[in-house]
């Protein structure tokens, strides 16, 4: 299940945010070869790991398997200070617009060319979640705009804020995505159809 | 030019919202793509490997592409040789046709291309895509001297993708009968409409209440409601039920 971990609780997760940041360096330093992100004890963190993130985690039986982190839009964020150049115009800022980042699902538990795998569902769903409880209702996102189309068909009302560019060798599009009670019924849809798909794999 | 760009798309995404038909999308799509040489586009999700011609014409999404090229095109079964589709099939990001170096050494696939060249598909460029349920999907534009320029590619890939958004979209509204319910799926709602619950279905139908659960949101699923009460509706609605 996804756990919050904010300044208020990290004491309590101590283990597993290092498993998080460890997850991290996996994927974004090892798997993506995002060089510049390299640490020699192999946790990949940033300037933006401070008291003001927020960090989604998946865990499963004291596992962390998935990863996400949201940043305030009222501080500088990765887009603002790492990748200016994909935002055409003022980069949103606003205390109900967050920046997803870091998402990341261990190599082994994402979709197999079909839908949405559990982990990946589970850590969208938690955003939406943790976004309509608390008032959030946008965020922004610097991806592949091949996750676009699936965004759109997920209710999400995504708007560009610049055209895509090549970021480390992949296309990056920065976009803004807004959402709703929508968007929660369509990613609750779409459950059901994921369990059957987990149970008939295993 | 960037920043003009991003205007168009934007301008285009407000237009393409309110789009009711793929024509009326397809249209808005020339009306932004033409400035920059486009005369025509063809977009769809890729069929498997063995479909036949008749089911892959099924897989076809927006269509505004000759028409002689297209009975030409499927009748010969051009799409399990098409270097273009082979690349939408692989996920690549978008490119120019004239950037394919795959028919270097494939005179098949060369022909593909030539061929479409007599039929005005002269130049293009083509978007890959990747739907929900996790389904590879492409849009091509194409034209007889069409603009090339990177910045191009983003603006078309965005283009694509809230087009066939659109589409998805409509396609879900309009469809009224629900897909393949299982047997199981009609026996539970047939029982929850005549007022039982979970636990006399089961009793019923001698499974488990788990069991009964998940045909309910199997059928919840593709039926695409969310609730019991909307499930029982739009069965009765469509004819799975009486």
């Amino acid at each position: 299940m996804i756990h919050i971990v904010t300044a208020a609780n990290a004491d309590r997760y101590s283990a597993e945010l290092l498993q998080a940041f460890e997850l991290r360096h996996r994927v974004f330093v090892d798997e993506k070869g995002w060089a510049a992100l390299r640490r020699p004890d192999g946790r990949e963190t940033d300037q933006f790991d401070d008291e003001h993130a927020v960090h989604m985690l998946y865990i499963e039986a004291g596992a962390v398997l998935g990863y996400q982190r949201l940043l305030p839009t009222t501080r500088p964020y990765l887009l603002t200070e790492v990748y200016p150049q994909l935002c055409d115009g003022r980069a949103p800022a606003g205390r109900d617009i967050w920046e997803w980042t870091r998402y990341c699902v261990e190599a082994g538990r994402r979709e197999r060319g079909r839908v949405l795998s559990p982990v990946a569902h589970a850590l969208l769903t938690g955003i939406v979640e943790w976004g309509l409880c608390g008032a959030v209702s946008a965020i922004v996102i610097e991806m592949n705009p091949l996750w676009l189309l699936r965004l759109v068909q997920l209710h999400f009302k995504v708007t560009p804020l610049g055209l895509p560019l090549p970021i480390e060798g992949e296309d990056t599009v920065a976009v803004i995505a807004r959402f709703d009670r929508r968007t929660l019924d369509r990613l609750t849809l779409m459950r059901p159809a994921v369990l059957v798909q987990g149970e008939r794999a295993a | 030019m960037s920043r003009t760009l991003l205007d168009r798309t934007l301008e285009f995404v407000k237009l393409v919202d309110a789009a009711q038909s793929p024509s009326e999308v397809a249209s808005i799509v020339l009306k932004c793509a033409a400035p920059h040489g486009f005369e025509q586009v063809f977009a769809g999700t890729m069929p498997g490997a063995r479909e036949r011609a008749a089911k892959q014409r099924a897989h076809v999404i927006l269509d505004h592409w000759p028409q002689s090229w297209l009975s030409r095109y499927f009748s010969r079964g051009y799409l399990v040789v098409d270097p273009t589709i082979k690349r939408v099939r692989a996920g690549a990001p978008a490119f120019y046709w004239r950037d394919l170096i795959e028919t270097r050494d494939d005179p098949v696939a060369q022909r593909v291309m030539d061929e479409a060249t007599d039929f005005g598909l002269r130049q293009g460029l083509t978007v890959s895509l990747l739907t929900l349920d996790g389904h590879a999907a492409g849009l091509s534009l194409a034209g007889g001297r069409i603009e090339h320029h990177p910045r191009l590619k983003g603006m078309m890939t965005l283009v694509a993708s809230y087009a066939l958004g659109q589409c998805f979209g409509l396609d879900k509204a309009a469809r009224a009968a629900p897909v393949d319910l299982t047997n199981r799926e009609i026996d539970v709602l047939r029982w929850l409409a005549e007022g039982k619950s979970d636990r006399d279905i089961s009793q019923i139908l001698s499974i488990s209440e788990h069991t009964v659960d998940k045909y309910l949101r199997s059928a919840f699923a593709k039926l695409g409601v969310a609730n019991r009460a909307s499930a029982v509706a739009k069965a009765i609605r469509a004819r799975v039920i009486v």
